[in-house]
């Protein structure tokens, strides 16, 4: 079987964060990978321009050092290493599992927290603080999300788990207890 | 008014003492792929193999593949709504079946839910459908005899209380009347009977679970049945599922008798399953594990030692050959695995012998020790004589001119197919059977003509019952072989007032 973008990805995010310490520049990269996402984000349809075959090689290094532009050294060789090795699909893989490999070694956990209404600061910094203690985490980002249609409370969702402490799950739990009966 | 109010309210209260208001703490992971009934999630990093996962339609999912990036996901249910994108989360169970005395005389699914439409099962208690079988210092050695009813396995491959005897054979050989008729032949014998029907079409599960009606054996048997248009997880979980049920009855010091029809169609739904998941395929394309599919299922047959209550479990695997071919993968696996064979034949079939069972490659490894004295000493020599009459029988059927022992030997071996068959869904009690073998190894039959073996041996049977209860009696409640001047005395007394239909 084909070995996919997608399964070769954390080769090059391992890679890269494993040279990154060696140097000491982690932080350096962390930010630079940071930057280089939010493009990605933006411009959807980069990734698929650079993986296109209808486009020139030349057009496609035209489009990569722009990207590129005052980048480390570090970052502009793994984009040429996956450009070489026609990864560039999986840039946005790679550059996840980095991040996810930064995260793990600074314990910091990401976190979709869902509210009803919008949280006040203090509210945010005791969420914060709840989700720190409960996943052992040294720091934790949030993404605060409004969705009215879980009526009250709040659900957490931080990789893997889920924390579900809304008022909508708890209303179609007692329902089903009801029912069940 | 205010009575009515507090009413309500009471019972609702009393309904909500189940209802725990605490957090929802789940860990998911996303489907990537889901197709003919498995799945493919990303996240899940801990999930464990073979833990149930629950999908957001509700339907639940086993857990089988344990890879990098994803899980291999087998779906036990509805997966038509299920979409690429949706969650599926971690459950930290692994798959259980409701078990208990309530399950007795229904029909049931691989997941243990009646499908009888007699209305929900009262269990409270739940067995996991995979687990270890018991160990060397669990077990003893199978001592009691389990009737089969049927002449010609109770004398040739009898089947003892914990052992696992495997039938074989073509299409529409017989299969599972052999096993349907044990069932029956059951029936106040402190028996519980767990039926596994595993891809057959759901008309004959139908069939068969009105002729056990019929026979007043569904007050001892569970059935249960995976059908052909179920997806296969369910079709591979149903035999495991079915052994669960048993062994709950077999840990409580009951004997059980479970009957699994057909391993083959296991097999293929585990292929297909298998060939899903993307596991390598082997042999015939099955994958490499199809051999322990079998044999941890067949394992946890057992006869448990005194100390853990002495039940047992009987199990008897059905398994369909293509045009005879035992040498084929799943046959020669499950041979290997079973303590013997009944081996069924569509020529013998055909011609009349039924159950059609061939008398040369079947075999009990353990069964003879269970036997009771008095077949042992009745059926000693049967398979014998059965094996050089089929040698004769094929020579001479050339020539005439026999010699006058040969010409017996030859006599005497017609009587014996004869004797040994047998109408179907009529088990015999082990003591008739043991007189109508007595009768046949000590010549008796030698002088009545092949086609009036039939009436000879009813007739012998009402005889027997006015006139020599008390020798029955011994067989049936000592096992030994009573007084042969008695015994001999009793067939001849009936004997010589039988006339033949020849005579008529």
């Amino acid at each position: 079987m084909a070995v996919t973008d997608r399964d070769a990805a954390p080769r090059y995010g391992k890679a890269l964060f494993e040279v990154a310490q060696e140097q000491d520049q982690l932080q350096a990269v962390h930010e630079e990978v940071n930057e280089l996402q939010a493009v990605l984000k933006q411009t959807p349809e980069l990734l698929s321009a650079l993986t296109s075959k209808n486009l020139t090689a030349a057009d496609k290094d035209q489009l990569l050092s722009i990207l590129l532009q005052s980048r480390s050294d570090l970052v502009t060789q793994l984009v040429g290493i996956v450009q070489a090795n026609g990864r560039l699909g999986g840039l946005a893989a790679v550059f996840d599992d980095f991040e996810a490999r930064y995260d793990v070694a600074n314990g910091i956990v990401k976190a979709v927290v869902t509210t009803a209404v919008a949280m006040s600061d203090t509210q945010l910094q005791a969420i914060k603080q709840a989700i720190a203690t409960k996943l052992n985490a040294q720091a934790v980002e949030v993404t605060p999300i409004i969705d009215q249609s879980i009526v009250g409370g709040v659900k957490v969702v931080a990789d893997d788990v889920v924390i579900d402490g809304t008022v909508a799950t708890r209303l179609a739990k007692l329902r089903a207890t009801l029912l069940s009966n | 008014m205010s009575t009515k109010t507090e009413e309500i309210s009471s019972l609702i209260k009393k309904q909500l003492e189940n209802y725990k208001d605490d957090l929802n703490v789940d860990e998911v992971g996303t489907v990537t792929y889901v197709g003919d009934g498995i799945a493919r999630a990303t996240g899940l990093k801990n999930a464990m193999a073979s833990e149930l996962l629950q999908f957001s339609n509700g339907s639940y999912g086993m857990a089988q593949n344990l890879e990098s990036n994803d899980v291999g996901i087998i779906i036990l249910g509805a997966f038509d709504d299920i979409r690429e994108g949706d969650t599926v989360k971690r459950t930290g169970r692994i798959m259980e079946v409701p078990v208990g005395e309530n399950m007795i005389g229904r029909v049931v699914n691989a997941l243990g839910q009646p499908v009888d439409g007699n209305g929900p099962i009262e269990t409270t208690d739940t067995r996991p459908i995979e687990v270890k079988a018991p160990g060397v210092m669990q077990r003893q050695s199978v001592t009691e005899p389990l009737q089969t009813g049927l002449k010609a396995v109770d004398a040739l491959v009898p089947i003892g209380r914990g052992q696992r005897e495997l039938i074989i054979g073509d299409r529409k050989t017989g299969k599972t009347s052999i096993a349907i008729d044990t069932i029956i032949n059951q029936k106040d014998q402190d028996m519980i009977c767990v039926y596994v029907a595993i891809g057959q079409k759901e008309s004959t599960v139908r069939t068969q679970v009105e002729t056990l009606k019929k026979y007043g054996a569904m007050d001892y048997t569970i059935v249960l049945t995976a059908g052909p248009s179920e997806p296969a997880p369910m079709l591979y979980i149903a035999p495991y599922a079915g052994a669960a049920m048993g062994e709950e009855f077999m840990y409580n010091g009951k004997h059980v008798l479970i009957i699994y029809d057909d391993l083959s169609k296991q097999a293929t739904a585990y292929r297909e399953l298998s060939l899903l998941l993307r596991r390598a395929p082997g042999r015939e394309a099955y994958p490499g594990d199809i051999f322990y599919t079998h044999s941890r299922l067949l394992e946890r047959a057992a006869k448990l030692s005194d100390k853990l209550g002495g039940g047992s479990m009987t199990a008897l695997p059905i398994i369909e050959t293509q045009a005879g071919d035992i040498s084929a993968y799943i046959p020669t696996n499950v041979i290997s695995i079973t303590d013997g064979q009944i081996f069924l034949q569509s020529d013998l079939f055909y011609s009349g012998t039924r159950p059609a069972i061939d008398a040369g490659a079947s075999v009990s490894r353990v069964g003879g020790d269970a036997q009771i004295k008095a077949m042992k000493k009745v059926a000693g020599t049967l398979r014998l004589d059965l094996a050089s009459f089929r040698e004769l029988e094929a020579f001479t059927q050339f020539g005439s001119d026999l010699d006058a022992a040969t010409q017996a030997k030859l006599n005497r071996g017609r009587r014996t197919v004869e004797v040994l068959k047998q109408p179907v869904h009529k088990p015999l009690a082990v003591e008739k059977q043991v007189l109508i073998l007595y009768a046949l190894t000590h010549g008796f039959l030698d002088a009545i003509a092949v086609d009036d073996i039939e009436s000879f041996q009813q007739g012998l049977f009402d005889y027997a019952e006015s006139n020599g209860a008390d020798l029955l009696k011994t067989i049936r409640e000592t096992g030994q072989l009573p007084d042969t001047d008695k015994l001999d005395a009793l067939i001849k007394g009936f004997a010589d007032g039988f006339t033949g239909s020849a005579a008529k």
